[in-house]
């Protein structure tokens, strides 16, 4: 009996093994994808505070239709019938083309009560140029700020738009917390 | 084993199978360079064309901006806008859809390839070997040419080696963008009084005698009522500050706000800009005729200018007159109007926004900063006082920068970096407009129509009453800011009586022990602060005759300075050069102009 226990020819000894190395390569498959489908701890996004709208996240992504797009704070919207996000400087009170800061039109006004007006952000038409970020950081409250939008961006290690911010504005924020809001108490 | 397997598989392979193989490898393969080519095309019109049409239209807009009456231009602008954005949203969704197309080409090229040769596969068949000879030739020619071209690539290598560093290429343009240096400020008069704000030039060749009537050094002098082909400028009593061969100032009125740059050397106008009015105010609010809309002097770092008027409108301009931001920091509550001028702590701009109380009697005053570059709130702290007239200075104490600030009821220092209190006292009483200064480790208030005090700036927290050291009951301006060479301290009022204090003695039984003496200069009257260079103090009086005395322990006027002008705004001092802003005219005094 002993002797039948312990003899292996090489037969089985082969088949035994391949069944072996099927199972390591389920399991170090199933773990590999498990790996991949497990949340990172941190995302990158932009810190308003520290961000000055230069225009490189429009160009820098990956992503050819980047993934940091506008955000506007209503808390800190004043709502302006004259808004220099919305409207060139100087420009005339009309929504036409020729008076619109925007490139790509993303911005939506609409009117609320005379005499203010709520500004949108269609964020599938934001580019993430930051020329209204900018205005509206010069001339009004500042309620208009980038933000990463983690339903496009891919999280790559070394975000190509960090390596070319100017200001350092991009960091790793917790996957708790994956957005760096602006409050009522940051503006001036 | 292989052999046999590829011989029966390739024997019994429909030759339509291979055919089909081919042709969906062609096709795929046709389909790929074409998606790639429309790829590329895409990219190349995205990268090097649109730009191109994206500044043609921003044109357009400039141009539209400049005759908003063109009608057509307005039409052509809307299309173009309406093409290009069409455009870009159309090559942006082929991009994306052209990309997987692509792919999906790729796959099938390659699985049809190998589909294409799995069918294809026959056994080698062994030929007679054609002659080498000539094979051995054409590698031959190769290599000779192969290391011909190295050589002469190396080569150009190396002359380019040689030859570029004598290539002298155009120098960037620098933007500064960092803070000045102590040493930039000290030089220049960039905040009302100042280097520090105390009213001290560190310049000792600053003239000591001129005349308007004989032009004995009055390098120039520009009309600010539009005459002489000077430009006609707002009303302000705001005084200049000085940045290199920059002058600024400001002036308004209720309906408008300017703000002015003079060249230094010619006196010329640089350039003269509107500040937008973003403050909405009702009729009923109206400001002191001794205040006027353009009190607060304004400051500049030499990237920018920073001015502030009484309506809560902040804006900063470049040194060309580009409006870089501007902000409405809310309608001062203010008796008599707002006035206190602007200070700078590296980039930062810093206003003391004094107020009265609200309705409930809760402060509403701050200490606001502001980062210059962009207009965004750095810090901005609570402060339990009321409205007060005083500016805020920033010095250099014996271990830190320390932000300095009085008002009724307590005197108050920040950390100017982030708007921490270090200390403060109270309870002093009165309207506060003259600015705190400072010598030694002691800062200097006044207490109008009461005292002038001194509060060891060394201290921390919420000092006592007893921390304020009374150094003098007489005299006392109620606009003018002392000044002191940390000896001795002098004090102009508004009726025309300087005194002199001797800050030596550590204590006194009486603080009129200190007083060295007191002059009064009849018939004139002081706005503007004093001013000290080298060893000569400078008042100058509201009609233009500028008194320049001795800095010793006794009294002694040593000359006078005439200019034909009503002065309120306090002199600003540069290098060899005193800059005086008259309510006709501006005024530059240079030493053998």
């Amino acid at each position: 009996m002993a002797e039948q226990k312990t003899s292996l020819d090489r037969r089985r000894f082969f088949g035994q093994g391949l069944w072996g190395a099927c199972f390591a390569g389920i399991g170090t498959a199933a773990g590999f994808l498990l790996g991949k489908t497990k949340k990172p701890e941190t995302l990158w996004q932009i810190d308003p505070s520290k961000c000055i709208a230069c225009g490189n996240c429009a160009t820098y992504c990956v992503l050819e239709h980047s993934a940091v797009k506008c955000v506007q704070a209503y808390a800190i919207c004043g709502y302006c019938d004259f808004c220099p996000g919305y409207l060139e400087p100087g420009a005339r009170l009309s929504t036409g083309a020729e008076n619109e800061l925007c490139p790509t039109g993303a911005i939506e006004r609409n009117f609320i009560e005379d005499p203010y007006y709520e500004y949108n952000i269609i964020e599938d038409k934001c580019i993430a140029c930051g020329k209204c970020v900018k205005a509206c950081e010069a001339f009004g409250n500042g309620s208009l700020f980038l933000q990463v939008r983690h339903d496009r961006c891919v999280n790559c290690n070394e975000c190509a738009i960090a390596a070319a911010c100017p200001a350092d504005a991009f960091v790793r924020v917790p996957v708790e917390h994956p957005y760096l809001l602006k409050g009522v108490k940051d503006h001036a | 084993m292989d052999n046999k397997t590829n011989t029966a598989t390739t024997s019994s392979s429909p030759p339509v199978a291979l055919s089909a193989a081919r042709a969906g490898a062609g096709v795929a393969a046709v389909f790929a360079l074409i998606i790639a080519g429309f790829l590329i095309g895409n990219w190349i019109e995205m990268t090097f064309f649109f730009p191109r049409q994206e500044d043609r239209l921003l044109e357009m807009k400039q141009a539209v901006a400049a005759d908003p009456a063109d009608e057509q231009l307005t039409l052509q602008v809307r299309q173009m806008d309406q093409t290009l954005m069409q455009k870009r949203f159309r090559r942006l969704d082929f991009s994306k859809k052209g990309g997987y197309l692509l792919l999906g080409c790729v796959t099938v090229l390659l699985l049809s390839l190998k589909f294409a040769q799995y069918f294809e596969y026959r056994h080698p068949m062994p030929q007679p070997q054609p002659d080498q000879t000539a094979e051995q030739v054409r590698s031959a020619k190769r290599a000779r040419f192969s290391v011909t071209v190295a050589l002469l690539a190396a080569a150009v290598a190396w002359i380019v080696a040689i030859v570029w560093p004598l290539v002298q290429f155009e120098a960037p343009t620098l933007i500064e963008t960092g803070p000045p240096t102590i040493e930039e400020v000290n030089a220049n008069w960039a905040t009302f009084r100042g280097p520090q704000g105390q009213g001290i030039s560190p310049y000792t060749n600053i003239p000591i005698k001129w005349d308007a009537e004989n032009g004995t050094n009055i390098a120039w002098e520009t009309s600010l009522r539009g005459e002489n082909g000077g430009p006609e400028t707002l009303p302000g009593f705001n005084s200049p500050v000085i940045w290199e061969n920059h002058i600024f100032f400001c002036g308004a009125t209720r309906q408008q706000r300017q703000v002015y740059c003079f060249d230094l050397q010619t006196g010329q106008l640089r350039w003269a800009r509107d500040v937008p009015m973003l403050a909405v105010i009702d009729e009923d609010w109206e400001l002191m005729e001794d205040t006027g809309y353009a009190a607060c002097t304004m400051a500049t770092d030499g990237r920018r200018a920073y001015t502030i008027f009484p309506t809560g409108d902040i804006a900063a301009f470049d040194m060309e007159g580009n409006l870089v931001w501007n902000k409405n920091l809310g309608l001062p509550q203010s008796a008599y109007g707002y006035a206190s001028s602007l200070a700078m702590y590296e980039d930062l701009v810093i206003i003391q926004f004094d107020q009265f109380e609200d309705d409930d009697g809760n402060p509403q005053s701050r200490m606001i900063a502001l980062d210059g570059a962009t207009g965004r709130m750095a810090w901005e702290t609570p402060r339990p006082v009321r409205d007060s007239w005083s500016s805020p200075v920033v010095v250099k104490t014996a271990d830190q920068f320390q932000l300095i600030t009085c008002a009724e009821p307590s005197v108050i220092a920040y950390n100017p970096a982030d708007g921490q209190m270090i200390w403060s006292a109270a309870e002093l009483m009165g309207d506060m407009a003259p600015s705190p200064v400072i010598a030694g480790n002691k800062a200097y208030f006044i207490e109008v129509y009461n005292r002038i005090v001194a509060v060891k700036t060394d201290s921390t927290g919420k000092l006592t009453e007893e921390a304020f050291e009374t150094i003098a009951e007489d005299d006392l301006p109620d606009i003018t800011s002392p000044i002191t060479d940390g000896k001795l301290l002098w004090m102009i009022t508004t009726e025309g009586i300087v005194s002199c204090w001797d800050l030596t003695p550590e204590s006194v039984s009486d603080p009129s022990e200190r007083m060295l003496y007191d002059h009064e200069f009849e018939k004139e009257s002081f706005y503007a602060s004093p001013v000290l260079a080298g060893s000569k103090l400078y008042l100058l009086g509201n009609k233009g005759l500028m008194h320049i005395l001795d800095t010793g322990r006794e009294y002694k006027e040593q000359t006078q300075g005439k200019i034909d002008d009503m002065c309120y705004a306090s002199p600003a001092v540069v290098d060899g050069t005193i800059v005086i802003r008259g309510i006709n005219n501006l005024w530059c005094i240079k030493a053998n102009p």
